[in-house]
């Protein structure tokens, strides 16, 4: 079965939850795909726990799965550095993390490379634009080339700005 | 150098016990074990924390992989580490003397 639902990245826990409540009613997760497309199957009703996890560098993926596998988790996929992991819940139920550092630094890794990809992506646009300039003024290109750059600047900048403000506030959370 | 030594004093609960536990060569779900064994359930250190703690560790020069046993790999406490570790020690010590109002002075 195919639901839709959309989760932001900082709500990762109401989407732990939400995983968690589908199996209490019988359907397990089998797969997910980004943005929003998550594949069930039916399943008799279960406790069953989720937990997200994240890697910074490819090789520590294999060695991040091989440590919750010891642990006694499941690894159910991987995608764009997210690792989901499934537990059956016994008396106490597992946690990923045992404190709030641990948890804040995961946010922190996960919002850092995301605000450097959008840094790289900005910095282009910017090249592009003054490239853009250039040939306006060598009357090569039409005026309206730039302007549709320099929109193009503003929204990633925004998005930057944006990414920026979500770090500090979780650092402040925390 | 200095900057590491100052980011793990004080260090985390979690980061003392796998520390203390890899003053001799073992592998994380172990640490974990003993942590929990010897702490009366009261210190967890579950995959998340342990795998995020130990690759930062390794990362900061305390503790060092030495071999690879199947799926796990094992670490040692490093000359840092080592070092890294007993001042915090000491720092738990004096606590422990100040907390009974008692000035800490070393053996």
């Amino acid at each position: 079965m195919l639901k839709i639902n959309f989760f932001t990245l900082k709500e990762f826990e109401t989407e732990q939850k939400w995983l968690e409540d589908m199996a209490r009613q019988g359907w397990v997760l089998e797969t997910s795909y980004l943005p929003c497309f998550y594949f069930f199957k039916k399943c008799k009703p279960q406790n069953l726990v989720y937990r997200y996890d994240f890697y910074t560098n490819p090789q520590q993926k294999q060695e991040c799965i091989d440590m919750y596998e010891e642990y006694g988790w499941t690894n159910i996929h991987s995608m764009n550095d997210f690792l989901l992991f499934r537990h059956p819940a016994g008396q106490d139920i597992p946690e990923a993390f045992g404190n709030d550092e641990a948890k804040q630094e995961m946010i922190e890794r996960i919002i850092k490379k995301k605000l450097g990809l959008i840094l790289i992506m900005w910095m282009t646009m910017i090249a592009i634009t003054i490239f853009n300039g250039y040939m306006v003024i060598q009357n090569h290109l039409a005026m309206t080339s730039i302007v549709i750059t320099v929109l193009c600047c503003v929204i990633v900048g925004v998005l930057l700005i944006s990414q920026y403000r979500d770090l500090k506030q979780i650092q402040k959370e925390f | 150098m200095g900057d590491v030594k100052k980011k793990y004093s004080p260090m985390p609960e979690t980061a003392f016990y796998i520390l203390y536990f890899l003053q001799k060569e073992d592998h994380g779900y172990s640490v974990s074990k003993q942590t929990e064994e010897l702490t009366n359930g009261e210190v967890l250190l579950p995959p998340g924390t342990m795998y995020g703690t130990l690759a930062k560790m390794e990362k900061d020069g305390l503790i060092r992989a030495v071999r690879q046993e199947n799926k796990r790999k094992l670490y040692l406490i490093t000359e840092l580490g080592q070092e890294i570790l007993d001042q915090e020690i000491r720092r738990i010590r004096r606590l422990y003397a100040n907390s009974k109002g008692e000035k800490y002075a070393e053996d």
